[in-house]
């Protein structure tokens, strides 16, 4: 509790608390315009902590996440078009509602279940994390290197019907992250004499390529809107009473949103639509959801909110990131020097207090900033994607090269922009490449420290139990994956199965 | 899709190939017992080999013979158009500097994305989005930006 106070001393400092409510506003633009997501808001904003004191980057993409995933629901609610993934449920009551005059109570109950959810999520971060972090500190290098293969093994959950093509993007991102520096002897893989590859391809560039860069040239290519978007925030903002009503199903969706965030590989959108379908269910008047009911965006907003503070949980006690978004966060981390795990917790105690308390404090200038600037956020969902898609692209060049000025950095995001694309096109899924880019040096410098630690023999992967449960679960995490994935896709494939 | 999709079976089998016989130089481990340089890029590469005939395996069986690219379709025209003007001012930032070419950029840019309207305003939030940006990057956050180097 002393260490929570800590944090918020130091959040409550001017210049991170400044840094927070500008990344909360940025957050909510970003995540209101359709086309550009939660991720692409993290990963275009974390070059920029770079020049930042560690907490005061952390706490800002804290913001940026938080406000991102709120500020999906304002194009949900006006334009039936989500602004990110998680505020997919968000369209059936809150464009209802919208059509009906009352688009000031849809966004003002966005906004206060998605505090709640945010707020439920980021308590249960503080008070779970340091006690997950305890048992953690157990572990030895065959654990971690288990963890990381359980963590790799999640592309196979996050590949949707493409188990295949997400395994052979992450065994990419694995190769990408071979080139440079051999841990043990130093010998220069894959470099071919450029000093820029010594020490490996930076993942910030790569980020920026697989998540900005590609949704540019995507969006370039998808038919410009010419029809003029009128948004009309009408009617008022819930009353006591409504908020009252609703109250059972934010805490409700809090708590299957945070559950669903601290599973690896399911996201907000997942939890979105659980909880939305669990308060559909529950409901008296289950039938009039779909209709325009204050529940019916409570409680998909409540869930994707509630994601943000349990997607964190295994990130920062096991350095396992569980989607795209907390990928970024850990390269955000490396970036400032630091490696999330369990000694996270021991040797740099104020930066993680600080982001538990920055995700509070998040939350809460989310609430304000989302009610009172309902009408401002409603105006910029308006911006022709013309204006906006060139800027997007500026930002992302500017970012990758404020990291080390380095215009090597900049050829590198533009090669994975053109891969991200390409990948687009043919169903391969971005994040395995980036979780594995992350992931594949640390599989592979525990492998080899177990190896020397047991003399060169195999059997200490499986003589440990904690490391045999691990690469268990992470064969049936990928075999069930792909089992489950041509079971569904039998049917869609047009296969007959007698020919 | 199928098209693209045997496109990336031999994307992933060259590549394959290449990673196999360039590790072949790779020295010798140090330590007994302790794999060398070569071991992880070897083993990725048999899982890359194992992945690929699989997926090979199921594209042969897809009926989908939708086309990846339609060079008649003005979105790829477009989108080809963007990225190579964002290759040239990538490859121009350097020697030009940031507050000339950005603002260029922007503009040609934004008049690719669509041709009619919004011209005076183009040109407002390219002058604008450059000048912001180097606020934010140059002046607040100490980031030096390329600049004029001829």
């Amino acid at each position: 509790m002393e260490l929570l106070l800590h944090g918020f001393a130091t959040v409550f400092q001017p210049a991170p608390f400044m840094t927070l409510v500008a990344g909360v506003i940025a957050g909510i633009t970003i995540g209101s315009l359709p086309g550009l997501t939660a991720t692409m808001g993290v990963a275009l904003l974390t070059p920029l902590t770079f020049s930042f004191p560690a907490t005061t980057g952390l706490v800002m993409l804290c913001g940026v996440y938080c406000g991102a995933i709120y500020g999906g629901s304002i194009s949900a609610i006006l334009l039936r078009t989500p602004g990110t993934p998680a505020a997919a449920a968000t369209v059936f009551d809150g464009h209802a509602l919208a059509l009906k005059g009352q688009a000031g109570k849809a966004l003002g109950i966005s906004a206060i279940a998605s505090f709640g959810g945010g707020m439920f999520s980021a308590l249960a971060l503080s008070f779970i994390a340091p006690q997950l972090a305890k048992i953690a500190l157990s572990f030895g290098s065959p654990e971690y290197f288990a963890m990381g293969l359980f963590g790799l093994s999640i592309v196979s959950s996050i590949s949707g019907n493409e188990v295949i093509k997400g395994l052979l993007a992450a065994a990419f991102g694995l190769l990408v992250s071979m080139i440079g520096l051999d841990l043990l002897t130093g010998y220069p893989r894959f470099a071919f004499g450029i000093p820029d590859l010594l020490n490996g391809v930076s993942f910030i560039p790569v980020l920026i390529g697989l998540f900005a860069v590609a949704e540019v040239f995507i969006a370039a290519e998808a038919a410009i809107e010419t029809a003029k978007i009128n948004v009309k925030v009408a009617g008022h903002l819930p009353s006591l009473s409504e908020i009252k009503g609703c109250l059972p199903t934010i805490l409700k969706g809090s708590i299957i949103g945070t559950m669903i965030g601290i599973v690896p590989a399911a996201g907000g959108d997942i939890a979105a639509f659980v909880s939305y379908g669990i308060a559909k269910r529950s409901s008296k008047d289950g039938d009039k959801f779909g209709t325009g009911v204050l529940d019916g965006v409570a409680a998909p907003e409540a869930a994707n909110n509630g994601v943000t503070g349990g997607a964190l949980i295994p990130l920062l006690t096991l350095g396992i990131p569980g989607d795209a978004v907390t990928a970024i966060f850990l390269g955000a981390l490396m970036l400032q020097g630091l490696r999330p795990g369990p000694l996270l917790f021991t040797e740099h105690a104020d930066v993680v207090y600080s982001v538990f308390a920055g995700m509070i404090t998040a939350n809460i200038v989310m609430l304000f900033v989302g009610l009172l600037g309902i009408r401002f956020f409603s105006r910029v969902i308006t911006i022709p994607k013309p204006i906006l898609t060139p800027i997007v692209f500026i930002l992302c060049v500017v970012g990758c090269y404020a990291i080390n000025n380095s215009m090597f950095d900049i050829f590198v995001m533009m090669l994975f922009g053109l891969l991200g694309y390409l990948m687009n096109k043919l169903n391969f899924p971005a994040s395995p490449i980036v979780l594995a880019l992350i992931l594949g040096p640390m599989i592979e410098g525990e492998f080899l420290r177990s190896l020397l630690m047991s003399y060169g023999s195999a059997t200490i992967f499986f003589t440990r139990p904690i490391c045999l449960f691990l690469l268990c679960i992470t064969a049936i995490s990928i075999i069930g994956s792909y089992i489950a994935q041509r079971k569904k896709k039998k049917p869609l494939t047009g296969v007959d199965l007698s020919e | 899709m199928k098209t693209g999709n045997w496109f990336a079976v031999l994307f992933f089998m060259s590549i394959s190939a290449a990673i196999w016989l360039m590790s072949a130089s790779f020295p010798p481990s140090d330590n007994p017992g302790i794999p060398g340089p070569i071991f992880f890029p070897r083993l990725v590469v048999i899982i890359i080999v194992v992945l690929t005939v699989l997926m090979a395996a199921e594209n042969v069986r897809i009926n989908d013979k939708s086309k990846l690219f339609d060079l008649a379709n003005p979105g790829l025209k477009r989108n080809l158009k963007i990225f190579v003007i964002s290759a040239i001012y990538c490859f121009l930032l350097n020697y030009i500097g940031f507050l000339i070419l950005t603002p260029i950029a922007l503009l040609i840019m934004m008049l690719v994305l669509k041709r009619q309207g919004l011209f005076g305003w183009k040109i407002f939030s390219s002058f604008v989005a450059t000048a912001a940006i180097y606020l934010v990057f140059q002046v607040l956050l100490d980031v030096p930006l390329p600049t004029w180097s001829f």
